[in-house]
């Protein structure tokens, strides 16, 4: 009966530290948001609001990173590129305090030796060029934040 | 004892089974999104300088048969958003040129453009005529150069009319 428990016993600690250990999340809020509009020759730039990402990872190996990506805008068949997107983020130095956003997953922040033990907190803020050459309409898009480790 | 012990390694491997699958639960959430939007309202703007007075100085008519503003080209920027269809720049003059009594022909004031969309025209006091147009949003500059036809025939007075602009999206 013993030989039977250290088993079980040797099951559960298996378990423990196997894969199960090591867990990312990541989530954004507000999860919808929106662009104000202006008049392109004084306000060249709209920015939308502040978005907080909370993000967690824990576990062996050390390590995690957070890569941005969006769609472009669109509204039926017109478009606005993805590029003409720009956000600022931070805190610095985990995260990268601005870039280009891209249909390609661009690097948003991370970290080589550390855990993200706890949930951690980063801010990012989009903004759009606005252009006189857009075509009137409602136009949306999906930004997508994705957290991996090594 | 050992059905026991066999039952029990199968309960062990359960467990494990139920552990990693919560593991595995717990990786997937690795993705989070946010939608934005963005409204491009239907929207035009309208710049023209100068804005005011043109004047066309007195000149021989034999030597000088259509006489320039003096302001020179008029700068027109027209910014539209549209959807689809066409954004239209018309102008439409209040009446013929009038000194008192006296008329020119609002007809005798001509024009001619430059510049993405625009085109030249003659003006008219009862159909608003087209100075450009285009099928795109955008922000378009050009110039438009107004000559007025001189003629002995015109009475000695001093005429003006008022010319109004209209920048129309669908």
């Amino acid at each position: 009966m013993k030989l039977v428990t250290r088993a079980l016993a040797a099951f559960v600690l298996i378990a423990a530290f196997a894969p199960g250990a090591r867990a990312q999340t990541i989530s954004v809020a507000p999860t919808s948001f929106s662009y104000p509009s202006g008049d392109p020759d004084t306000t060249p730039v709209v920015t939308g609001p502040q978005l907080t990402i909370s993000y967690k990872v824990t576990g062996p190996p050390l390590g995690w990173t957070i890569t941005v990506q969006g769609t472009n805008l669109t509204s039926g068949p017109d478009t606005i590129p993805a590029s003409n997107v720009t956000w600022t983020a931070t805190p610095q130095p985990y995260f990268v305090a601005s870039g280009t956003l891209s249909t390609t997953a661009q690097r948003l922040a991370g970290e080589l030796n550390h855990h993200a033990a706890g949930t951690q907190y980063g801010y990012v803020t989009f903004s759009l060029m606005n252009l006189w050459t857009y075509k009137a309409g409602t136009y949306t898009q999906t930004i997508t934040f994705t957290v991996t480790v090594p | 004892m050992g059905a026991g012990f066999k039952q029990l390694t199968r309960c062990g491997w359960l467990l494990v089974a139920v552990l990693m699958a919560a593991a595995a639960d717990t990786r997937a959430q690795t993705v989070a999104t946010a939608t934005g939007t963005f409204v491009v309202a239907a929207q035009s703007k309208l710049t023209i300088l100068p804005s005011t007075t043109l004047t066309f100085p007195n000149a021989d008519p034999d030597t000088v048969p259509n006489i320039q503003a003096s302001e020179g080209p008029t700068a027109i920027t027209a910014s539209v958003r549209i959807p689809s269809g066409q954004g239209i720049l018309t102008v439409l003059a209040a009446d013929d040129l009038r000194s008192g009594m006296d008329t020119i022909l609002v007809s005798a004031l001509k024009w001619t453009a430059t510049g993405t969309g625009f085109t030249g025209g003659t003006m008219s006091k009862s159909v608003a005529q087209t100075v450009a147009a285009w099928n795109t949003s955008g922000s378009y500059t050009g110039t438009v150069t107004f000559t007025l036809s001189n003629s002995w025939t015109y009475a000695i007075g001093s005429y003006g009319t008022t010319l109004t602009y209209t920048l129309s999206t669908p």
